[in-house]
């Protein structure tokens, strides 16, 4: 008699937890579906980076670190679109043409470039995205003098300024 | 029968929560010798590890000797960190890993250290950390080093590796900018023990002195070669002072003040302050990072050496 209370007890507790996380789980709301994004024509664009100054190689990189290693890096999302891993001059405009990964509406690039180190000036990073002859951005990015110049520039691209531009 | 049921749960449940609780705190240990180090390990592993310093604030890892507390930390340990180049005198870190089996990683290794000439032999300068170029070295092999230890947390000490770094060559680059305010001709750096020549290269102090420190004491206040203070370099240092006019000369925290206290009496030059050199600060100093150590000597020296308002 004793054991069948028991067994009915212990029945009652697992059989109640049991119910209870399958009733959490049903009420639980339903995945949330990712937000629909129609790619933009990557031949349309081209982007063009110009530092002010020399790139070089970082002494405070970490070791084994590709990213750390390159000069200069442009990335959207977790697509890499350009890297140099030797210097570059100063001035010296670098264009990035098609731009893959671009998509209609928001649209963020992330870009980092070393200075020499012990640089004696600020300096500055100018991006421009080009569609066509529009320029859709232009901005630059600034760096405390010694310190890596990296940020991300966002910007919109929409479905009417590609088609009056004819792509 | 029901007695019997309650308590099989109840051992159940204690072996449970037994697990989770030792789970939960047995963390690796690290051993550093020197606070230095311990700080760059503690900022690479976060609240992952435990990491702990042989040496305490104001301790000298020249003269250094180990005690029985010591030798519990170390057998404690699951992972052991020296500076190397002979800074932990008579090798002390070394025996003390050695003696209790335990790892150890030399975090100065593949660095091109300074030489200095003493007495005819060459010996590597270990006070590598004052420049900051060699301390992402001594963090990137700290890196190299726990993600050996603690392969499953790897990418997380990697991450503040990174950050870390990023945060050194910010202070390189504030170091230039401070060091910038003292002219050239007034960057004279004069200390009690050889412990800044790094220091001295990078930020271009002592020009006269081929970009080395002065100081009366050699690169180790022990008994190694090249290592205290002889009549000889005592003369050097005084004809240094009155030579390039230096404008101000420091004690530091871990020596006894005593021989540059004298050299400032002897020259008439004011004491600037007192500099981290061996170790860093106590608690709410300031100084008790790698990085509060850095800035607060920074701004001693230049608050020392720079021109005051009239131009002094």
């Amino acid at each position: 008699m004793r054991f069948a209370l028991v067994a009915v007890i212990w029945l009652i507790l697992v059989g109640g937890m049991a119910l209870y996380t399958y009733q959490r789980e049903r009420r639980q709301p339903p995945p949330i579906a990712e937000p629909v994004t129609k790619e933009a024509s990557m031949e349309a664009y081209t982007l063009e980076i110009t530092p002010t100054f020399a790139t070089a190689a970082d002494p405070f990189a970490l070791q084994g670190d590709s990213d750390a290693a390159a000069t200069l890096l442009v990335r959207v999302g977790e697509r890499e679109l350009y890297r140099s891993d030797e210097p570059l001059a100063a001035g010296e405009t670098v264009s990035v043409r098609p731009v893959p990964g671009l998509v209609m509406g928001l649209n963020e690039i992330y870009l980092r470039a070393v200075p020499p180190r012990g640089a004696t000036n600020d300096h500055a990073l100018r991006v421009r995205l080009l569609q066509g002859g529009r320029v859709v951005l232009d901005q630059t990015l600034w760096g405390e003098k010694g310190r890596n110049v990296s940020g991300s520039v966002p910007f919109t691209l929409t479905e009417a300024g590609e088609a009056a531009d004819g792509q | 029968m029901f007695r019997l049921l309650v308590l099989f749960a109840l051992a159940l449940l204690w072996c449970n929560t037994a697990s989770a609780a030792k789970s939960e705190t047995r963390k690796l240990v690290v051993v550093a010798s020197t606070t230095q180090i311990a700080d760059f390990a503690r900022q690479v592993a976060g609240n992952r590890l435990v990491v702990r310093s042989i040496l305490a604030p104001g301790a000298d890892p020249h003269t250094y000797q180990p005690t029985p507390d010591d030798v519990q930390i170390v057998l404690g340990a699951d992972l052991c960190l020296e500076n190397g180049l002979h800074l932990e005198g008579k090798n002390w870190m070394g025996a003390l890993a050695r003696d209790a089996g335990k790892p150890l990683v030399t975090v100065t290794r593949g660095l091109a250290p300074l030489t200095l000439g003493s007495s005819g032999r060459q010996v590597p300068d270990p006070h590598a950390w004052f420049s900051l170029t060699n301390a992402a070295l001594y963090v990137n092999n700290i890196i190299q080093a726990l993600e050996r230890l603690d392969p499953p947390n790897s990418a997380e000490y990697r991450s503040r590796g990174k950050l870390y770094l990023q945060q050194l060559r910010v202070l390189d680059s504030w170091i230039r900018e401070q060091v910038n305010r003292i002219p050239p001709q007034r960057r004279i750096l004069v200390t009690t023990h050889d412990a800044f020549n790094y220091f001295c290269r990078e930020f271009r102090f002592n020009p006269e002195n081929d970009y080395l420190s002065i100081a009366p004491v050699g690169w180790s206040t022990g008994s190694e070669v090249g290592a205290g203070m002889t009549p000889e370099r005592h003369r050097q240092v005084v004809e240094s002072i009155r030579k390039a006019r230096a404008q101000a000369i420091f004690v530091e925290t871990t020596i006894n003040p005593k021989q540059i206290r004298g050299i400032a009496r002897e020259t008439g030059v004011k004491i600037g302050g007192e500099l981290y050199s061996d170790s860093m600060g106590t608690a709410g100093s300031g100084a008790d990072t790698y990085i509060g150590m850095m800035r607060e000597n920074v701004l001693l020296i230049v608050q020392a050496l720079q021109p005051g308002p009239k131009g002094n």
